[in-house]
């Protein structure tokens, strides 16, 4: 167990920068999530750590230890991995037993340690099987009693959720923080999946492109994103943008989004009141929508789907000429511009047709997010 | 699969037709090396031995040089395979794994080499060995044997570790073990298939060879191997033709028995760097 | 699980081993030096047996020499090997038989090839059973082969010739080895026979991948078993094709065994190939510059030959 210090770390292939500055302190125990689209670096970033690649430049001290030139068997860290890489030459017993081998453990420490390990993941009955014969979520806890039973400084978690289903993945996500709450080892774990993010971290560091984007609690970054990227990632569905202009009406301001007129809460007044007359990006949450009482400012708009979830749905609409699409969520940035279309989440209620006139409005108390278009970052 | 029972019957009638023409030079080498000598001036001839001759087995193996020189075969495939593999399971684990500078000019020269017709390599290889005093040694061979299997088991084994997933030696380096011992202690572990094909294929070529054993044992009759003396039998024994087809049976024996082993494996060693 | 932190002190650390020269080759900034410390042994060998001995040969086809030297430069350089060769009614003979049996074992050898994989593809019981027999000739060494056909084909007793005398193809006794034609039928024959397991084995391999669906879907858009085959199985396999096709091609062109032994590149030449007059002059006539010379115009007819093809056939997949 120790707090980790990442020192300004850089790695370039070629010309192509895949981390670029990074820095990050991580206190003991903490559970620190790592997020963001393929090719944000944040798998790069943790082979740097596990000592599977070098750094450009930059530091990683572990436990106040500066490791960055050392072996990955040096630096007393597990890892897990997303295809779970367990030796298929080996049975389980001598998958997880193997790292204490090679630290030159006696044969009586690995086996108590090793059915230690095996009993706090329920996979005692397998010991003796090869890894063919396991099924993917018994292969993942053999793969956590690998990293567990060494007892490391630091565990890292590279996508250890993705090759299972979904049932599965919800069972495991769960007993991973359960897991690394009762042993307390310092954790760092990949993932490109919002949700696992939200649910799992104490802290989550977002990044895009090679850039650490924002870190920050899972509530910090769902209540306060510090770009427009960090909106449109986090929160699913994802929050919706449409081009507004700031008006100033008698002293308060508003956005105007084609007639639909978006109320700037007071803690943003004083940011917003350089915009006005100028254009500005607006974010509301799916979930900010209802569908507006009469006399209520709305907007209306046309539903080209409606999704019923039973107990809530998802209203799909357009609005030509004032949506601004962001391309963010899901694993990869391009496949998730979402058909362009923004979505309203309504909760029980009355369910709209699709092909009718829908009046939807801005739910009291929600906030709408802004940001400035050119740089895309919150105004706040 | 639904077939009726006329394409059925076609369809094992093709079959067996086929395989019954392909196959009669190797029905014909196993019953004529049965035959009594006088049968094979028979016309017409026999397709099926009456009294099957076992003695002119036993006659070539304890009456003959050929046990001796399918032992010379023998020592020099193995010898040749076990150098040649030696060098290219590293070379091979290095090309799938690590991005150098210059290793993919190696890579691609090993490729290229198999164009290098062997009746052109042989014949500085002969003035190399002539003036090493290496003539008529079956070092000779070895080494010539050696220009064909590195290439093609360098390649052989790269496929096979290109698809073993890198995170397996990671998670080994992880748990300790230097990159040297993830390559002992995992990687070859997991690759002993590929290494057995791979080994036994090399075997298979340096057995085949018939170009190098002649021209460089061509005055070392006792380190001749298997195929010189067969070719050579046919000179000699003229029309002894049940000895030669006994001999014959006996040097592609190992091959065949290694081609049932190999069967599952043959496309990757057939193919080894034709692809991309 | 709280009882698993108290002994975390007891396991202890890997050594600090310095490896290499003091250089620990484990840590991530030296992984690159592994890398080429494992290329180096086949390196280094093939250096030495291979790219060595090619640029002796290339530095011998420049010279008059009798005898392989090992000295570059040992003397003049000369155009003469070649201006000989290109002069020499020999070569372009040599060429000549070459370009046939290019044209016929291979044509033979890809269309037997190609019925044998598609035969054995089919779904029967004991279908790997017929897999392994229909390959079979592959695991016969060359020579073996040849000294098989020799005996099948002997003119007196050969069973060859009984069969086509009983089926009245022939009327009498061929004498296979004593005329152009029929060696080169013979030649031919057992190159044939040698040549078309590897295609049967590489093609079946290409049908295997095939996925089942392609056909169903075939089926569905109504498509007859003749429409499948053209549509379906020859776009799919036709990367397969191409690499088979091109290691065929280089087989053909450079073998030497089964027509040494068979023939001797007789009678009057013809069955003798670049690969059969290389070797026999150098080692029938001691002509080492000469005979270099034509494994280096070889080397580059098969160069050229497999770039074209490779460019044919890996435009035909697309």
């Amino acid at each position: 167990m120790a707090e980790i210090q990442i020192q300004n770390l850089n790695k370039s292939y070629g010309a192509f920068h895949a981390l670029k500055d990074m820095s990050l302190h991580i206190a003991d125990g903490e559970f620190v999530v790592f997020v963001g689209p393929s090719g944000c670096g944040k798998s790069t970033a943790l082979k740097i750590l596990a000592g599977l690649e070098a750094a450009s430049t930059g530091r990683i001290m572990i436990g106040g230890e500066d490791v960055t030139d050392l072996a990955p068997g040096k630096r007393d860290i597990a890892m897990v991995f997303q295809n779970y890489a367990l030796y298929p030459h080996l049975t389980v017993r001598q998958n997880i037993g193997f790292g204490l081998k090679m630290r030159g453990a006696t044969k009586k420490e690995i086996d108590e340690r090793v059915e230690r390990a095996a009993q706090a993941l329920e996979i005692t009955d397998f010991l003796e099987r090869r890894p063919r014969a396991l099924s993917g979520g018994q292969r993942q806890r053999v793969a956590l009693g690998r990293a567990i039973v060494r007892e490391p400084r630091l565990f890292l978690m590279d996508e250890p959720l993705s090759n299972l289903d979904a049932a599965l993945r919800v069972q495991m996500r769960a007993e991973i923080t359960a897991l690394q709450r009762r042993i307390g080892t310092t954790t760092i774990y990949v993932t490109h999946d919002q949700t696992e993010a939200m649910t799992m971290a104490d802290r989550i560091v977002i990044m895009r492109k090679g850039v650490v984007q924002q870190i920050g609690s899972p509530d910090e970054l769902f209540n306060h994103p510090a770009n427009i990227f960090v909106a449109g990632f986090i929160g699913s569905p994802a929050m919706n943008f449409i081009r507004g202009t700031v008006i100033d009406e008698r002293g308060s301001l508003a956005v105007d989004a084609g007639g639909f007129r978006l109320p700037i809460s007071v803690d943003l007044a004083a940011a917003a009141s350089a915009y006005v007359g100028k254009e500005i990006i607006c974010g509301i949450r799916p979930e900010s929508l209802e569908l507006a009482a009469a006399g209520q400012p709305a907007l209306e708009v046309v539903p080209s789907l409606i999704e019923s979830l039973g107990n809530e749905a998802y209203v799909h609409f357009r609005m030509p000429g004032r949506q601004f699409a962001v391309a963010v969520a899901g694993e990869h940035e391009h496949e998730a511009s979402s058909s362009g279309t923004l979505i309203a989440r309504l909760f029980d209620g009355d369910r709209p047709q699709a092909g009718q006139t829908v009046r939807l409005g801005l739910k009291a108390n929600s906030s709408v997010h802004l940001f400035d278009p050119a740089t895309e970052k919150a105004i706040s | 699969m639904n077939r009726t029972l006329p394409q059925s019957i076609l369809l094992y009638t093709t079959l067996v037709v086929v395989i019954c023409i392909l196959l009669f030079p190797v029905y014909w080498m196993v019953i004529t090396s049965l035959a009594p000598s006088n049968a094979l001036r028979s016309f017409p001839p026999q397709f099926w031995p009456q009294n099957p001759q076992w003695q002119t087995y036993t006659n070539l193996i304890f009456n003959t040089d050929m046990p001796r020189w399918l032992m010379n075969s023998a020592l020099v495939a193995v010898v040749a395979t076990g150098i040649s593999m030696l060098v290219s399971v590293l070379a091979a684990y290095s090309l799938s794994r690590y991005t150098m500078k210059g290793g993919e000019a190696v890579g691609l020269f090993i490729l290229m080499s198999k164009m290098l017709p062997a009746t052109m390599l042989i014949i500085p290889l002969f003035g190399i060995f002539r003036n090493l005093g290496l003539m008529g040694s079956l070092w000779s061979l070895i080494i010539a044997h050696a220009t064909a299997i590195v290439p093609f088991a360098t390649w052989m084994l790269k496929g096979y570790f290109d698809s073993i997933p890198q995170e397996l030696e990671q998670a080994a380096q992880v748990d300790g073990c230097t990159p040297w011992g993830a390559l002992f202690r995992v990687i070859l572990p997991v690759s002993a298939p590929g290494l057995a094909a791979t080994a036994l294929y090399g075997f298979v070529l340096s057995w085949a060879d018939y170009l190098y054993a002649r021209t460089f044992l061509a005055n070392a009759a006792g380190n001749w191997t298997a195929n010189v003396g067969i070719a050579t039998f046919k000179g000699e024994y003229q029309t002894d033709w049940n000895v030669i087809m006994a001999a014959s049976l006996l040097a592609a024996l190992p091959i065949m028995i290694a081609y049932l082993f190999l069967q599952r494996y043959l496309v990757g060693g057939l193919t080894a760097g034709a692809g991309k | 699980m709280s009882e698993l932190s108290q002994s975390r002190t007891a396991v202890a650390a890997p050594r600090r081993s310095s490896g290499l020269f003091g250089i620990d080759l484990a840590s991530p900034k030296h992984a690159n030096k592994l890398g080429y410390l494992l290329l180096a042994p086949a390196a280094l060998l093939i250096l030495a047996i291979l790219v060595y001995p090619m640029l002796l040969a290339i530095d011998i086809s420049f010279h008059d020499v009798k005898f392989a030297t090992l000295s570059f430069g040992a003397s003049e350089y000369t155009l003469a090997n070649y201006q000989k060769l290109f002069s020499s009614p020999d070569f372009w003979n040599a060429i000549r038989v070459t370009g046939q049996l290019l044209l016929v074992v291979t044509t033979i050898s890809m269309a037997v090839g190609m019925g044998t994989a598609l035969l054995v593809n089919q779904q029967f019981r004991g279908r790997s059973f017929a897999r392994m027999l229909i390959a079979l000739p592959w695991a016969i060494p060359e020579v073996v082969a040849v000294v098989t056909w020799v005996w099948i084909l002997d003119a007196s007793f050969g069973v060859l010739n009984w069969i086509l005398i009983k089926i009245g193809l022939v009327g009498g006794p061929v004498s296979w080895f004593s005329s152009p034609g029929t060696a080169f039928s013979a030649v031919t024959m057992v190159m044939v026979w040698k040549g078309y397991p590897f295609i049967s084995i590489m093609i079946l391999a290409g049908l295997q991948s095939i996925p089942e669906e392609y056909y169903q879907a075939a089926k569905v858009d109504g498509a007859n078993v003749f429409q499948r085959f053209f549509w379906v199985t020859i776009p799919c396999i036709a990367p397969v094709l191409g690499v088979t096709l091109i290691l065929t091609v280089l087989w053909v062109f450079r073998d030497f065994s089964i027509i040494y032994v068979l023939t001797g590149g007789g009678p009057v030449g013809a069955t003798e190939t670049l690969a059969i007059m290389t070797y026999e002059e150098a080692f029938n006539f001691f002509r080492m510059g000469y005979a270099s010379s034509i494994g280096v115009v070889t080397l580059i007819i098969c160069a050229v030959i497999s770039a074209f093809l490779v460019k044919k056939t890996s435009h035909a997949i697309y």
